[in-house]
């Protein structure tokens, strides 16, 4: 046996043949958070005897220490509903608000199943037989106590576990691997006496560094006290103490779900349950997410799209490890798709049915990849956990527009949404189609006949595509500053003169390099009317009045499409040149960050363009 | 990592030490929690001595930012709703010259070469600190004789006055405050209950309230217990002290008392 732990952040292994465990359980599960906590109370309805640990003082996680009392999107069903509906009736004898209530419930209800708790402690290290998962070392206010398994589910949201276990994880975005923006939640009393929680986007950390971790717990607290974060009304109650942490490691899973696996329908025959949302992704620096996701989110300007994902019994299982699952929003997904599987109620059923899965398994002396589907399935669609109506595809779906989204093949119909304000479905299906459609995108763009929607539509699809002609109109929107948004969705509304850069940039287009350099060094460009007409953007994504978001937009994506123009002509020497000297010299101070916000340091607006600003910094740095 | 001054607990008393001391030592503050003052903001404890000007510059800060967010009432000087305050201290304790590390528990003290080892447990796993000197402003080291765990109640009913005669087994504290009809509840248990325990007794006991008190529903519980220390100060050598914070009346008089602390030639 081995004992595997963390030591100022790097794995350490040692050798443990003399360890005595001080007590053993079927299961145990690190973390009883939003997805732990139902693995908790599933794995004992199974019958098997359950350990939840947490270093917290209850269960929960987000939905009760992050003080996340609603839900956003998420697929229905499962055990949480029937929390729900008891949690709403003593919540009305009882509490002001929801998260205690269903907090006791939730824990009531697993102890009356026989779970126990063990609260206010930290797993410290895993005990593996190779890779086989059989005990870990936790740290209680008593000391370390060593506990063995014969199923371990790592619901820590961060695979600390995992990490412990030297379990293959992945971490941020590939361009400065940054996480998604954390927030922090206020939760206070109106004077009404009702309960209410705001929370604002507050930066981004890196979580698994102390020090930082404990600065962003702090600046995120203090900056409720900025005047765009006050309540003029009411009174504070507290800050939560877990601050919303959105994205963090991610295992390599014996199936990891991709964006590009989604869009392609490529998906499980298997599923546990679905997961159900748009790409949540928060940030607003788009610019340096993946390019698949820019083209769904930025140019086909798809960004509210719902997609219903199922997940398998392969997605929970790190890879090559045995007696070990995960439940919560490290599961085996991509750094895309972690925007979407992340919602508290596929969370809760991602806890539900790693909960079954590890009950089943050490019931049946099996691991739980070898557990017959159907045995699983049934159990599963008993509580609704798993119910063929969430698989629902893709889907418009809020009060502006509930549909499904169907991928367009007919010509005509193609042409007529790409003469309108809502041409996403369309742009996209065009890039399905590939270069079957380029020849009548040529075709409708130059006899677009004054229908400048047609026109810049199909210059957009064609962009997609990989098709050079889009060019000039692309070049005409950006020289005219064109301040027209799309209409497809709710709110992240993309601005043409953005699409037309990053499709520009992507397709290497030297003859932009102009009109970027004048965008970001012209001191004349801020004054330009689309940074102060729009006064309300489309945005409309943690909306904050000092913020102004056309000119982040604009600015982020000139940037960054120079950089990828460089990148396209890496045998022009005289063009890197002078594309460093003007990327140095607008990012050389903070220029860009003050006009864009006058929040201070280490707020998300002021960071969100200081993560332009040092990965082009940085780019420029490698490259001299 | 190595610092002259280790101080256990982002309590009030450690933002007095550290406000202080932060000059002219390199000072760590390590907490197990992500909460600061926690021990009467995160413990719903009502504090008293309200009236009482602090004496130490930092201390007479807070109190000045207390006054402006109306968190303390001007009129009589008591504090009517201290829980409020979790930004303010917050802002305190990020604009300390010291290393915090919140979140981070403790595994074990070892004396070594004169001073101290500690090994310690926090996101980035075990790690060793040494120290020349330490301050513990927790209650661990020195024991507790009581503890409770507090709640706030909150009745939407503005013109429902709070109940003269209370019903046994808890204290009742009533805000006294014109914008939300509220009172804190004190629930006292015993000294080896956890949270976790006390939490679904002090739901149990509510759930069992009087007629009267229908209307007042739990807002919210304490995230920490309001303790009692067994005293309020001991020195156990020349580099290592014991001051709980949670002994003094109110966070500004903790601020004080960790303040001269600070001051003092000892450490």
């Amino acid at each position: 046996m081995i004992y595997r732990r963390m030591a100022d952040g790097i794995p350490r292994e040692t050798a443990a043949d003399d360890i005595a465990f001080d007590r053993h359980y079927d299961v145990i599960v690190a973390g009883t958070g939003t997805a732990g906590s139902f693995a908790v109370l599933a794995a004992a309805m199974q019958g098997v005897s359950v350990l939840g640990v947490d270093r917290f003082s209850g269960a929960g996680g987000m939905s009760t220490f992050g003080y996340v009392d609603g839900y956003y999107y998420g697929a229905n069903g499962g055990m949480y509903e029937k929390i729900d509906r008891e949690g709403k009736a003593l919540q009305d004898e009882m509490f002001l608000g929801k998260v205690e209530a269903k907090q006791y419930l939730l824990e009531k209800k697993a102890a009356d199943q026989g779970a126990e708790f063990l609260f206010e402690t930290v797993v410290t290290g895993v005990y593996l037989n190779g890779k086989t998962v059989r005990g870990i070392s936790v740290l209680t206010e008593d000391g370390v106590q060593n506990l063995a398994c014969e199923m371990l589910i790592d619901a820590t949201a961060e695979a600390e576990v995992c990490a412990m276990a030297g379990c293959a994880v992945d971490c941020g975005r590939q361009s400065d691997g940054k996480t998604r923006p954390y927030t922090s939640v206020k939760v206070w009393v109106t004077e009404e006496g009702n309960i209410a929680r705001t929370n604002h986007d507050s930066g981004y950390i890196n979580q698994y560094d102390p020090k930082e971790l404990s600065n962003a717990i702090l600046a995120a607290h203090e900056s409720q006290l900025l005047g765009e974060f006050r309540n003029k009304h009411g009174r504070v109650l507290f800050l939560a103490p877990s601050i919303g942490i959105r994205e963090g490691r991610r295992i390599l899973a014996e199936e990891t779900v991709t964006m590009q696996k989604i869009l392609d329908g490529d998906q499980t025959k298997t599923p546990l349950f679905y997961a159900y949302s748009d790409f949540d992704k928060h940030g607003k620096d788009n610019a340096l997410e993946t390019e698949l996701l820019q083209d769904w989110y930025v140019a086909s300007n798809l960004s509210t799209v719902c997609l219903s994902v199922p997940i398998s019994i392969k997605s929970l299982i790190p890879k090559g490890y045995r007696s070990l699952l995960t439940a919560g929003r490290h599961i085996g997904v991509d750094h895309d798709t972690a925007s979407l599987v992340r919602m508290k109620k596929d969370m809760f059923k991602c806890g539900e049915s790693a909960g079954v899965c590890a009950a089943l398994a050490v019931k049946k002396g099996v691991q739980p990849i070898d557990l017959p589907y159907k045995e699983v399935r049934e159990i599963l669609q008993e509580t609704g956990c798993l119910q063929e109506e969430n698989n629902v595809g893709i889907m418009f779906d809020d009060q502006y527009r509930r549909m499904q989204v169907r991928w367009l093949t007919d010509e005509n119909e193609i042409r007529r949404e790409l003469a309108g304000d809502m041409p996403g479905i369309a742009i996209y299906s065009c890039k399905r189609l590939g270069n079957r459609m380029a020849e009548e995108l040529k075709q409708w763009m130059s006899g677009a006949d004054g229908n400048e929607l047609l026109r810049s539509n199909c210059a957009i699809a064609l962009g997609l595509i990989g098709d050079k002609a889009c060019l000039p109109v692309l070049r005409d929107i950006v020289r005219n500053r064109d301040s027209f948004y799309y209409k497809d969705n709710r709110r992240t509304n993309q601005l043409r003169t953005v699409i037309a850069i990053y499709l520009a940039g992507k397709l290497g287009d030297m003859e932009l390099a102009p009109m970027l350099k004048e965008i970001l060094l012209d001191e004349r460009e801020y004054g330009k009317g689309l940074y102060h007409e729009i006064t309300k953007t489309s945005y409309l994504f943690n909306p904050n009045r000092n913020f102004n978001e056309v000119y982040f937009q604009v600015i982020s994506y000139a940037a960054v499409s120079l950089i990828r123009i460089m990148e396209k002509h890496p045998e022009n020497q005289e063009f890197r040149k002078e594309g460093l000297k003007i990327l140095k010299e607008a990012f050389g101070d903070d220029f860009h960050i003050q006009k864009t916000t006058s929040m201070p340091e280490g707020t998300f607006e002021y960071a969100s363009m200081q993560n332009i600003r040092d990965y082009v910094n940085r780019y420029c740095r490698k490259k001299l | 990592m190595k610092y002259d001054l280790v101080i256990l607990g982002a309590t009030s008393a450690a933002l007095g030490i550290a406000s202080e001391a932060g000059d002219r030592y390199h000072i760590l503050i390590l907490n197990s929690t992500s909460m600061v003052a926690y021990e009467f903001i995160n413990a719903y404890k009502p504090g008293t001595g309200w009236e009482k000007e602090p004496e130490s510059i930092p201390a007479r800060t807070i109190r000045e930012e207390l006054l402006s967010e109306n968190i303390l009432c001007t009129g009589n000087g008591r504090s009517t709703h201290i829980y409020s305050a979790g930004s303010v201290f917050c802002k305190a304790f990020r604009a300390l010259k010291a290393d915090i590390l919140l979140e981070t528990g403790l595994v074990s003290v070892k004396e070594k070469d004169g001073g101290y080892e500690l090994s310690v447990y926090c996101i980035g796993g075990f790690q060793t600190i040494y120290a020349d000197c330490i301050i513990d402003t927790t209650e661990r080291e020195i024991g507790i004789r009581n503890k409770s765990l507090n709640c706030l109640l909150v009745n939407r009913d503005q013109s429902e006055l709070f109940p003269s005669i209370f019903p046994e087994g808890a204290e009742f504290y009533p805000d006294g405050d014109e914008t939300v009809n509220s009172a804190v509840m004190r629930y006292p248990v015993t000294n080896d209950t956890t949270l976790y325990q006390a939490r679904h007794q002090l739901i149990g006991y509510w759930a069992r309230r009087p007629e009267d008190m229908k209307n007042w529903k739990i807002a919210a519980v304490g995230l920490c217990f309001d303790v009692t220390p067994s005293i309020g100060y001991r020195k156990i050598s020349k580099t290592h002290f014991l001051l709980p914070s949670a002994w003094q009346v109110n966070p500004l008089i903790a601020m004080d008392v960790g303040f001269a602390l600070g001051r003092s030639a000892g450490i």
